[in-house]
């Protein structure tokens, strides 16, 4: 066996060398800037290109430093030495996965770890973010929470996507900006989302770790008005889907929820003093709610109340 | 040693940041923010080394009205908490 593995390093060595050679002549660099975070990333696999021109059109761009560099291409796993899509960040290995489904969804998780290893400007929180008028309707929330699927029926509603997964807090206007990436959308909801009549990208599956089967819903291949502006928090809603519950929206005080936004900041640990500060600060006019519930359309007509001052909440 | 929650004392070198009547309180050394609610911040407020725990239970059933008993046995579980979230200093019990 030993003498074996040692005969086929040489040769794993030599077809990597090859395998390289060709990629390197393939590589293609997408320039992206996704709100107002600058995104480039190198693929050496054909055809996620083309699947990024449909995830983003039109969000390319020609300036710009980027705020995250995102690589990927065909290597080995580094335990069995089979073949894997590698998806690296500043020349660290984020990712290896073994099918081509799997590429994308691991790109757009990457691009997310770069962002909140590299942009330190924000306080940057696990959130999904929707805009009504001039203000901001922040959704933090654990993976399972229910806040891609509430986003999408916000969405559906006319409220412009700011985030899916981030965030981004400015300390110095204590605003939330835009970083509206695609929306994940975990199988369980696919025919919700189709019925909410929103674009999933129904030609394409992908794997995505845990979540299983997923597909997107891009702002980008929506209407003009579908992205977001920067804009203060009037609103801050933590969302935990409780199948076969009736949605109640329960006011909370702005300290509690703003505990509760700390404890999902991907980076407070480096505000250090200052991340309590930010926080407290972005909510200070900002109404405060838990939302539990398995009904989509009864949670959304809840929060369009709030949003509408149809509903006063103390 | 054993601690006397007689007479606790806040740390003074924690961010406090006020929302409402409610506070966030920020402790650098271990990078840690804790919540306190308006009765939790009420009695910590009050910690400053000198007053006893029943002073300061006296004080809060004069803003609550709630029965004496009830209320210091909830501020000494406050205190108890405030403590295990490093957000008081305690001194030494006395030697019987």
């Amino acid at each position: 066996m030993t003498t074996l593995t040692a005969n086929l390093a040489p040769t794993l060595a030599q077809s990597d060398a090859r395998h390289e050679r060709a990629s390197a002549a393939a590589a293609e660099l997408v320039r992206l800037r996704i709100g107002v975070i600058d995104v480039d990333i190198t693929i050496r696999v054909p055809g996620i290109r083309e699947e990024y021109d449909q995830l983003y059109p039109g969000w390319g761009r020609i300036d710009g430093g980027p705020a995250a560099t995102v690589n990927v291409f065909r290597g080995r796993s580094r335990y069995t030495l089979g073949r894997r899509f590698v998806i690296e960040g500043d020349g660290d290995r984020l990712f290896s996965v073994k099918r081509i489904e799997e590429v994308l969804p691991h790109l757009e998780w990457a691009v997310n770890w770069q962002v909140v290893r590299r942009v330190d400007r924000y306080l940057q929180f696990h959130a999904a973010v929707v805009q009504l008028g001039g203000g901001a309707l922040v959704m933090p929330g654990s993976p399972g929470s229910g806040k891609t699927t509430l986003t999408a029926g916000l969405m559906a509603r006319g409220w412009r996507l700011l985030s899916d997964e981030f965030a981004l807090v400015d300390p110095d206007t204590n605003c939330v900006d835009p970083y509206p990436k695609a929306l994940c959308i975990k199988s369980g909801s696919f025919a919700i989302v189709e019925q909410l009549g929103l674009p999933l990208m129904a030609s394409r599956r992908y794997r995505k770790g845990r979540k299983g089967r997923v597909a997107y819903v891009s702002a980008a291949t929506m209407h003009e008005h579908a992205v977001g502006q920067r804009c203060p928090v009037r609103w801050m809603v933590l969302p935990r889907y409780i199948a076969g519950e009736k949605a109640r929206l329960t006011p909370i005080s702005r300290a509690e929820a703003a505990w509760e936004m700390t404890r999902l900041s991907f980076n407070a640990q480096r505000f250090g003093p200052r991340a309590p500060a930010i926080v407290s600060a972005a909510l200070a006019n900002a109404q405060c709610f838990r939302l539990t519930g398995g009904d989509l359309q009864a949670a959304c007509d809840r929060l369009q109340n709030v949003a509408t001052n149809r509903l006063t909440v103390p | 040693m054993s601690l006397s929650i007689d007479k606790p004392r806040r740390r003074t070198d924690l961010g406090v940041h006020p929302l409402d009547d409610e506070a966030l309180v920020y402790d650098a050394a271990r990078n840690a923010t804790c919540r306190l609610n308006s009765t939790a911040l009420f009695i910590w407020q009050r910690c400053d080394g000198t007053q006893t725990c029943d002073a300061i239970a006296d004080e809060l059933v004069r803003v609550w009205d709630a029965p004496l008993e009830t209320v210091r046995a909830d501020v000494r579980a406050a205190i108890s908490q405030l403590h295990r979230h490093k957000l008081i200093e305690l001194g030494p019990a006395k030697s019987p």
